[in-house]
């Protein structure tokens, strides 16, 4: 054997690899420190954002040529320079993992470290370039050699490289507004909660309708000493419907009459289609000594009072708030010279206008089915498209990795 | 979950895998003792599906949504890629441990049952659930495997300084299904994201999480190509990815970040 490498002598290898993954970091944390922790998020603002873009490239491009020439470039190709420059991004993010991101108390020496803004600090802007750079040589060699073999590798590295550079210097572009509109009232100006600023869209909205749909309200015991809901893993609450029979610690809960949309008149509840109707029910609880109590729990809303059920000295039986189901908001796009265009707004089911896709956000969730307004999102992403391309070239070698990856084994064991 | 008794099903499950278990186990090495054996761990499988169906009839959802139902699911697949890749390697110990962990994970939804719930938040109603949270569950059950490789090895060459050969082979090949299936849950959970959250990647520490688990199986695919790090490394590199897998999966919940997730479904 060749006498032992002594470290920085070419061909490189890990050694070489963790130092520059360690000096990457601490360049970073100290650049993060000189600037006070203020990140490179300013740094990377459109347009500069593009120019920074352009410049890697043709940085990968113009190293690429000269592969042959200079050792560190084959460096840059090699497992080891793979595995340092993975290895520095799993390691930034695994400080983002351990700290709360965005907290306004975290300590001054955190802030100033970029550990609270992890994803716009330096050192992991320093790991994505240093992992783009590698990942853009290694994708770029196995281009020019090209031949079928290497057809899962390039676009599996080729998919990685574009989505990190894709999000990496296109989310400064993202633009998230946010628009409320009241049931009947049309609004064509929205708002960045980021900067609290306004923009004016080329269209209008008009909400026509609100529409919620919710679950079957829950009952379930609550404690008087505590206040607190008897929680009994497994068995503590009853989903409320006609004829539902339950138990809930030694009571057994029976649910005679159950009624969506009521309100109380006299000593009972009717059905009633009123703004703040309300679910109720009327409840014969029994328990193992034989005492019997019967009567009517609801939940309330924003102008019904609820009622609870009285069981015993210990327990009273409530009905707590339904839960959502599905929530739409019945829209009107408003454009100049076209006939209004009806889109039925839903969580899970944006839809895009214009060139922004919109999402059905929130609503008045204190007047919660009855919400006369609804919170939508507006959304743009001028690099959408390049980070998708991306994510289908990796979900196309996740496929050939799947396959191949048996294919291979079966290679092993015949060799044997 | 009144109306299946869940702890009873179980039960029937565990039984008959222990029972298969021992009738491959015996030293004597009679076949019809083997068949018994494997159709009692394939019989155990059949009740743990029925059970899952049941489940997800009874909730009228998909029954994926808490971490006490994904366990239900691991044990599943755990137990399928115990048979089939002991069918395929011939390996006593693999199927003895794959079926352990997958009765764990049963055990723990025997000791702790939850509240099942039927409700699903509207973020959830979406023809990306099944396919996103499966393909994960497939990916853990596999990588749950690989590490199981990785510490048997570990614990033989450090305890009992002896060496199993080809095991990290086997390791591999579960690795390579493994993290395929990873980063197609990786990916439509960021397709999903836009649909739902209107951005494929935000930093959330689930995603964060799930991020790392990624990597770390990246930086053992990378090591193992023409041995370029050492046997003994990539077997740790395994087992510690096995931990972040997990602090991703059940882990997350407990830090002190996931107040922000919006990736907390569990009650």
């Amino acid at each position: 054997m060749n006498k032992k490498r002594v470290i920085w002598e070419k061909p490189w290898g890990y050694q070489e690899g963790i130092l520059i993954s360690i000096s990457l970091l601490l360049l970073g944390f100290i650049l993060e420190v000189a600037t006070g922790g203020r990140g490179v998020l300013q740094l990377l603002q459109y347009p500069n954002n593009i120019y920074i873009g352009i410049g890697v490239i043709i940085c990968i491009v113009i190293l690429s040529f000269f592969r042959k020439k200079i050792a560190i470039v084959q460096w840059l190709e090699s497992i080891p320079a793979a595995i340092s420059s993975i290895g520095l991004l799993l390691f930034v993010s695994l400080l983002m993992g351990l700290t709360m991101q965005y907290d306004n108390n975290a300590p001054d020496l955190i802030r100033k470290l970029g550990l609270t803004h992890v994803v716009s600090s330096w050192p992991y802007l320093f790991a994505n370039l240093f992992l783009l750079i590698s990942l853009g040589l290694t994708s770029l060699k196995n281009i020019y050699t090209f031949n079928w073999n290497k057809l899962g590798f390039i676009i599996s590295h080729v998919g990685l490289w574009l989505v990190l550079f894709g999000a990496n210097f296109g989310s400064v572009q993202v633009q998230r507004l946010q628009m409320t509109i009241p049931e009947g009232g049309i609004s064509n100006s929205a708002f960045d909660p980021s900067t609290n600023l306004s923009t004016t869209l080329p269209f209008a909205l008009r909400l026509d309708d609100f529409i919620m749909e919710e679950y079957n309200p829950k009952l379930g015991l609550v404690e008087h000493s505590t206040g607190n809901l008897f929680n009994e893993k497994g068995k503590s609450t009853i989903v409320t419907d006609s004829g539902a029979v339950g138990s809930i610690k030694d009571w057994k809960i029976t649910v005679l009459d159950y009624i969506y949309s009521s309100a109380k008149a006299g000593d009972s509840y009717h059905f009633i289609n009123e703004m703040g109707a309300c679910p109720s029910a009327y409840i014969v609880a029994t328990n193992n000594s034989g005492k019997t109590v019967e009567g009517w729990v609801c939940c309330g809303s924003f102008n019904k009072p609820f009622e609870s059920l009285r069981l015993n000295n210990d327990y009273s039986l409530v009905m707590l708030l339904p839960e959502p189901k599905e929530f739409t908001s019945v829209i009107d796009i408003l454009r100049k010279d076209r006939e209004p265009e009806r889109i039925y707004l839903e969580v899970n089911k944006p839809v895009v206008i214009d060139g922004w896709k919109i999402y059905q956000m929130s609503y008045d969730s204190e007047l919660g089915r009855w919400s006369d307004k609804t919170v939508i999102e507006l959304i743009t992403d001028p690099w959408l498209k390049l980070v998708y391309f991306g994510i289908f070239l990796m979900l196309a070698g996740a496929l050939y990795m799947f396959w191949m990856g048996s294919k291979n084994n079966t290679n092993t064991v015949k060799n044997k | 979950m009144d109306w299946i008794s869940f702890p009873t099903y179980a039960t029937i499950v565990l039984i008959t895998w222990l029972a298969g278990l021992l009738f491959i186990g015996l030293p004597s090495n009679k076949k019809p003792l083997k068949a018994l054996g494997m159709t009692l761990l394939g019989l155990g499988i059949i009740v743990l599906v029925v059970i899952l169906t049941l489940l997800w009839i009874e909730l009228e959802r998909p029954p994926l949504r808490t971490l006490g139902e994904t366990r239900l699911w691991y044990s599943v697949f755990l137990a399928v890629i115990g048979i089939v890749f002991y069918w395929r390697w011939k390996y006593n110990w693999f199927l003895y441990y794959s079926f352990f962990m997958a009765g764990l994970f049963m055990v723990l939804n025997i000791v702790y049952p939850e509240n099942f719930n039927k409700s699903l938040m509207p973020a959830l109603h979406s023809p990306w659930f099944v396919p996103h949270v499966i393909v994960y569950i497939v990916s853990y059950a596999l990588l749950g495997a690989s590490s199981i490789v990785a510490v048997y090895q570990l614990y033989n060459n450090y305890i009992k300084k002896s060496y199993i050969q080809n095991a990290i082979q086997l390791a591999d090949n579960l690795v390579y299904l493994g993290f395929s299936f990873l980063t197609m849950g990786l990916l439509f959970g960021a397709l999903w994201a836009k649909e739902a959250w209107g951005h494929y990647w935000t930093w959330d520490p689930k995603e964060t999480w799930a991020f790392l688990t990624w990597a770390v199986y990246l930086i053992y695919i990378h090591g193992r190509i023409r041995n370029s790090i050492k046997e003994k490394t990539a077997l740790w590199v395994l087992a510690l990815g096995f931990v972040i897998l997990l602090m991703c999966w059940f882990g997350v919940n407990y830090l002190p970040s996931a107040s922000n997730s919006v990736h907390t479904y569990s009650q």
